[in-house]
């Protein structure tokens, strides 16, 4: 996965959403960033624990502010691990 | 006097050592916000109802602080989390068995017609319910429970059954209150102490999950104020129990002697632990239902750990609460500093200068005990130090009327620091032991090899105490032990002088 092309995207679709105003479904970008039908939330994000937690990394890094909306989750389902040992 | 042999196991409980408090409630920072995963007491001992000799019951206790009028949701176990009980049956500091369970709950959304409308109900239930999943419930509470052998995450997994038919058990609601339970809450819960078969298991065993009255017993109110009380005062009476309205939920089970020890080794380790997803996003716009105000992904993240009473309470420093909380026994020599040179002593004699602290540092009496256990009582033969509660199970119970709530120390072998039992005033032994009292019964020849002597230690012969103090009369004779809860309609009288 390529960190620095998701939190492009995900500024890029915070961008597009204080222009548009749109409630979900951002663009979540290129490289596997493309955001999962109805939802903020990229592919890449759902395929694997390790992408589900540098999303969520990237979110904390890029999105945390006093202006941000959250991020529409859709019927996503997060990946899970029975065997891992926390990243 | 504390008599000598006793003395020989209160230093297990040196590790709890210092200010004893809440067992372990709310006593991290993390964990203080998430009460639903918060690990409050953990019990084990070999089960002293007639007949269940061959059996240990081990009790986790969760959800501190439960006030009874709990309604509208009451204190439902967390679907999104993780609980488990480990058990180390070779010494080695690593689980070789863990018991994990998984808690569901449905909504029924149960509605009335409302002038022609279906309107949803706002309570957990719509009348008086008499028996398990009664159709008058909102909310069907169920749980799976597996067994892994070997270790937690990458052993081999399996399914514990409900008595030869379904993976699934029910948990009983809350004692909402007399009305909602016409025939008495006693008589509904105990439809939910279920028989389960543990694979490879010949023998069944029994589990219980549900809400009880607080076990643990302390002035904790006093004892948090710089320790505002007389900690030479009466052992009993000597002040109020500030958890006696309250209420704690459970996990209780019932597990044959011979299905979780391993070869000649009849002592075991046992901790509980809690663990959450890594991963959390709130859901800013969540559909209708339960469950649907967040979603969780990534591996477990263990938030919660309890083995020996007090120990991440009163021992360990507020800065490392909650890596105590995520860490395993086998990582437990990164906070050794924490019982070699334990803090609270040192605070106890600031403020009551007339009973110095003991003064053999490194304090390998605590080491010894905290670690370890005490050897020829409940050290297992290969012992790797590490903190858990250790029980020798080939030590024949106590009836519960001829119990010793000071256990070991008051000469009641079956009791605590072997293991823990219900009515074990862990609090008093733990303040004992931590102002020396395994280096005065030692002896000058350090009998018990731990490293002290009587000189160490001033007031290591003194009975200090929190003035709380209950027997086995105040529980249960059998499983689950603990008690029925105080009932939700629970409406007592204002203290006076309130305003109302």
């Amino acid at each position: 996965m390529n960190k620095p092309s998701i939190r492009t995207a995900l500024v890029a679709c915070a961008c597009a959403l204080a222009l548009a105003g749109c409630g979900g479904g951002r663009d979540g970008g290129g490289g596997g960033g493309d955001a999962v039908a109805g939802s903020d939330i990229p592919a890449s994000a759902l395929r694997s624990v390790q992408g589900l937690v540098d999303f969520m990394e990237d979110v904390i890094a890029t999105m945390t502010g006093n202006t941000t909306e959250p991020l529409a989750l859709g019927d996503v389902r997060l990946p899970t691990s029975e065997t891992s040992e926390p990243l | 006097m504390i008599r000598t042999a006793a003395f020989a196991l209160t230093a297990i409980a040196a590790l709890c050592s210092t200010v004893a408090v809440a067992s372990s409630h709310r006593e991290a920072p993390f964990i203080a916000g998430q009460p639903k995963v918060d690990g409050t007491d953990f019990y084990m001992f070999r089960s002293y109802e007639p007949g269940r000799q061959g059996f240990v019951t081990i009790l986790a206790n969760y959800m501190p602080f439960q006030d009874p009028q709990g309604g509208p949701n009451f204190h439902m176990f967390d679907p999104n989390a993780l609980y488990e009980i480990h058990i180390d049956n070779n010494g080695d500091a690593v689980e070789d068995l863990t018991l994990q369970f998984r808690f569901d709950n449905a909504s029924k959304d149960q509605a009335l017609m409302v002038g022609g409308k279906s309107t949803k109900i706002p309570l957990i239930n719509s009348g008086p319910i008499n028996s398990v999943n009664d159709a008058t419930l909102n909310v069907r509470e169920t749980f799976s429970i597996d067994l892994v052998r070997g270790d937690r995450r990458g052993g081999n997994r399996s399914a514990v059954t409900r008595g030869g038919s379904g993976a699934r058990f029910d948990k009983p609601v809350d004692n909402i209150g007399e009305k909602s339970f016409p025939g008495g809450y006693q008589a509904y819960a105990n439809q939910h102490v279920h028989s389960m078969t543990l694979p490879g298991c010949a023998t069944p065993a029994r589990v219980f999950v549900g809400q009880r009255k607080e076990s643990f017993y302390i002035a904790v109110g006093k004892t948090f104020d710089l320790l505002n009380l007389n900690p030479l005062g009466p052992e009993t009476g000597g002040n109020n129990n500030d958890l006696e309205a309250k209420n704690v939920s459970t996990i209780a089970v019932e597990l044959p002697i011979s299905c979780i020890t391993a070869g000649n080794e009849p002592v075991i380790g046992a901790y509980t632990t809690a663990s959450v997803r890594q991963a959390r996003l709130i859901d800013g716009k969540p559909d209708s239902g339960l469950g649907n105000a967040s979603k969780e992904g990534g591996p477990w993240a263990q938030v919660s750990r309890l083995g020996m009473p007090l120990v991440n309470e009163v021992v360990i420093g507020l800065a490392d609460k909650d890596r105590f909380n995520a860490g395993k026994p086998s990582g437990d020599g990164a906070l050794i500093d924490y019982v070699t040179h334990p803090s609270l002593p040192a605070l106890i004699e600031s403020l009551f200068p007339q009973a110095p602290a003991p003064t053999n540092f490194p304090r390998t009496d605590l080491v010894t005990a905290f670690l370890k256990g005490i050897e020829g009582v409940n050290q297992p033969k290969n012992v790797v130090a590490s903190e858990m509660l250790r029980l020798n199970t080939s030590t024949p119970p106590t009836a519960a009327g001829a119990q010793s709530p000071l256990g070991v120390a008051g000469g009641d072998m079956a009791g605590f620091p072997n293991g823990r039992r219900p009515a074990d005033d862990v609090v008093d032994v733990s303040l004992r032991v931590a102002m020396g009292a395994l280096c005065v019964l030692t002896g000058r020849n350090d009998a018990l090899k731990v490293g002290c002597k009587p000189s160490d230690a001033p007031s290591g012969g003194q009975p200090f105490t929190d003035g709380v103090r209950k027997t086995a009369a105040s529980y249960g004779a059998g499983f689950p032990y603990l008690t029925t809860p105080l009932a939700g309609n629970f409406n007592p009288t204002p203290p006076a002088g309130a305003t109302q």
